[in-house]
């Protein structure tokens, strides 16, 4: 099936298309969980809990207005997903729910390539989560900053003092510590 | 992407941000570091992050026992659902080999879809009621569903509720493309059920009715569990529905092809059988007040049981303690907390796996994890738990996904040793290597649809059985095969309404 746009994909989608869902699966799924991935500062198996339950929406929900963009609408809903998963969480950690999830993070599934890699990790993971989210979608997922503000629903000026607080916060961390 | 691209992007970055042009070529040398934390590779034919430590063994799991719901009582909770008939309306174009009858690829009010058996990839039989004229016809196809053979019409009862638009349910069993039984239920006035057995042994083209069983009714008593091992030996567990785990049932057992029924002895609280040979097999309890699980086998037919397996049940804290139901269909809104899967179809695999659930509610969130056990060589043991798919299937089927009106639990087929089939509304997984790799097939069903039975024959061929309970005008139900492991399905012409 050829379909040009995300845009339209998104439409069949929506509209319970079997081959569109499959097709957009294939062609969104690594960016989101990479995406999540980040938001999780690691933690591949909420990441990918995190996506599943987002994708759930997307293709359940018939929220998304055809001819909008598509981008920043899906990254929308994985970012509201990761933001419930961490209330969800935070609750757990409280007290009030007694069981966490399956997916507790494991160093070993962190993907953590060197020390190095893993102090960018613990740099940006101390980042608050609005901030990250920013920094993940500028740096990572490439997205422009009116794409950012619509996906999270801010206005671009906020993007970009998020931004900018993100990197200062980042130039304060060692990870960013130009190495000769 | 060259270091300095990355360097141009990254200054680029920056200035985006507010800095000015000097620190923001001094930020994009640094910013660029950002790149050594890498996301892991996520393979989109599986969309799966690959396990970094893929073979390990999994963790501990908190182990309850498992319980399936017998297909007559499916159909019985199908049937109940039923809130008004609608016209109905054959599809167009489709016609079956049926005189008489047309084929419909979704089977609507006044007809259901009753039951299914496929002995391999071409021989099946289905059972389509219609509940305004109180029958249900037996078809059988040869030749994968392309076409459907008229194989036994017979009048069924109303309900006992007055209700004019259910029926009760029946199953249908074939060993092999010859022999088959059918199992028809009628209801008593003061409650529980009768069963009717009948029986052919020339693929459909004939049957004979064996009789009532087992001899003495048994009200209050749900057939729970309908098993025919041979031509000969088959079993049958009885449960009261409404004291589940409490001791309460009849286990009956046939030598002779249900012409007459012994009833056995049995561990208390027995929840769920499975034989894979005449003499063989296993029966699950769910002590709920002992707080355990336990499986136990013989092999000598019935006669005597053997402690092989225990789990610990343990309480929910937002639940209270966990109570084996039998009725998994209200959804987590209800706050009910479904201790046993229901599987549709597997419990104990013939393959000797055993799979085990455990399900938790989280306020609106149920969180499911499925392990699977292997039989040890000396049959008292079930070993090396793996763990079922966690990622597509089960997180999707954790949480009532928004706008969906219906829960439904995943269904298992052990096709093989190492070949295992999950599926949920949502995604189709699957192994051939024993749960150390997993593959996935997406947008398998129509949506609000839910699978009842899937069913594999190879790597290649299976089907699946599939309800949408939520449809205003009543259940839908739809037959699907594939041909190529999933990636495809075909939806099947089914015969129904004339």
């Amino acid at each position: 099936m050829e379909i040009a746009s995300d845009e339209d994909l998104l439409e069949r989608v929506t509209t319970g298309d079997a081959s569109a869902t499959e097709i957009f699966a294939t062609r969104f799924y690594p960016a989101l969980v990479a995406y999540a991935f980040r938001l999780t500062g690691g933690d591949r198996q909420t990441a990918d809990d995190i996506v599943q339950d987002a994708l759930v929406k997307i293709i359940t929900q018939r929220t998304y207005r055809p001819g909008s963009p598509a981008k920043p609408w899906i990254y929308r809903i994985v970012t509201n997903a990761a933001h419930d998963r961490f209330r969800r969480r935070a609750r757990t950690e409280s007290g009030d729910v007694a069981e966490l999830e399956d997916g507790n993070p494991r160093p070993e599934d962190a993907a953590i390539t060197g020390e190095r890699a893993e102090r960018v990790r613990d740099a940006v993971q101390g980042l608050g989560f609005e901030y990250r989210c920013v920094l993940v979608l500028r740096y990572y997922q490439d997205l422009s900053l009116a794409e950012i503000a619509a996906a999270l629903d801010i206005p671009v000026g906020t993007v970009k003092s998020r931004l900018h607080t993100a990197i200062n916060h980042l130039r304060d961390s060692s990870p960013l510590e130009v190495t000769a | 992407m060259s270091d300095m691209n990355r360097f141009d992007r990254a200054r680029a970055i920056a200035t985006e941000a507010g800095f000015s042009d000097t620190e923001a070529k001094e930020i994009g040398m640094s910013l660029i570091a950002l790149d050594a934390w890498t996301a892991p590779a996520v393979d989109p034919a599986s969309m799966r992050i690959p396990a970094p430590n893929a073979g390990r063994a999994a963790r501990q799991p908190f182990r309850i026992g498992s319980l399936r719901l017998s297909r007559s009582i499916l159909l019985a909770s199908l049937a109940a659902v039923v809130l008004a008939a609608s016209a109905f309306a054959a599809s167009p174009g489709l016609r079956s080999t049926v005189a008489g009858w047309f084929g419909t690829t979704t089977v609507r009010l006044p007809y259901v879809l009753g039951a299914a058996d496929f002995v391999n990839a071409r021989d099946g039989w289905i059972a389509v009621g219609n509940v305004k004229s109180k029958t249900w016809r037996l078809y059988g196809t040869t030749d994968g569903g392309h076409s459907w053979q008229l194989s036994l019409s017979y009048p069924a009862p109303a309900l006992s509720t007055g209700r004019q638009d259910t029926l009760p349910g029946l199953e249908i069993q074939f060993l092999n493309t010859r022999v088959g039984v059918l199992l028809s239920s009628y209801p008593l006035a003061p409650g529980g059920w009768r069963y009717e057995l009948k029986r052919t042994t020339d693929g459909g083209r004939t049957w004979r009715s064996i009789g009532h069983f087992p001899n003495v009714p048994l009200p209050q008593l749900q057939l729970q569990r309908f098993d025919f091992v041979t031509a000969r030996t088959g079993y049958a567990l009885f449960v009261n529905d409404q004291a589940m785990g409490q001791g309460i049932g009849a286990l009956y057992r046939t030598r002779n092809g249900g012409e007459t029924w012994r009833r056995l002895p049995f561990p208390q609280s027995a929840a769920y059988i499975k034989f894979v040979s005449r003499n063989r097999g296993w029966i699950l309890t769910a002590n709920m007040a002992a707080g355990i699980a336990e499986a136990f086998r013989t092999t000598d037919g019935g006669l005597h049981w053997t402690d092989c397996f225990t789990s610990e049940v343990r309480s929910i804290p937002s639940c209270g303690p966990p109570i084996p139901r039998m009725n998994v269909g209200k959804g987590p809104s209800t706050g009910y907390f479904q201790m046993f899967p229901m599987d549709g179809g597997d419990f104990f695999g013939s393959r000797g796996l055993l799979p085990m659930s455990i399900s938790v509610q989280h306020g609106a969130a149920l969180h499911y994890s499925y392990y699977m056990y292997r039989l040890s060589r000396s049959g008292m043991r079930w070993v090396s738990p793996t763990r079922l798919p966690l990622h597509m299937p089960n997180v999707l089927s954790k949480r009532l996904p928004a706008g969906s009106k219906s829960y439904s639990t995943p269904v298992l087929n052990i096709a093989g040793p190492n070949a295992w089939y999950f599926a949920d509304p949502w995604f189709l997984s699957f192994t051939t290597d024993g749960g150390r790799h997993w593959m996935y097939r997406s947008s398998w069903l129509p949506v609000d649809y839910a699978p009842v039975a899937v069913r594999f024959f190879g790597a290649q061929a299976g089907y699946v059985w599939a309800t949408n309970n939520v449809s205003k005008g009543g259940p839908l139900s739809i037959m699907r095969w594939t041909g190529n492991g999933g990636r495809t399905w075909l939806t099947i012409s089914l015969p129904a309404g004339k």
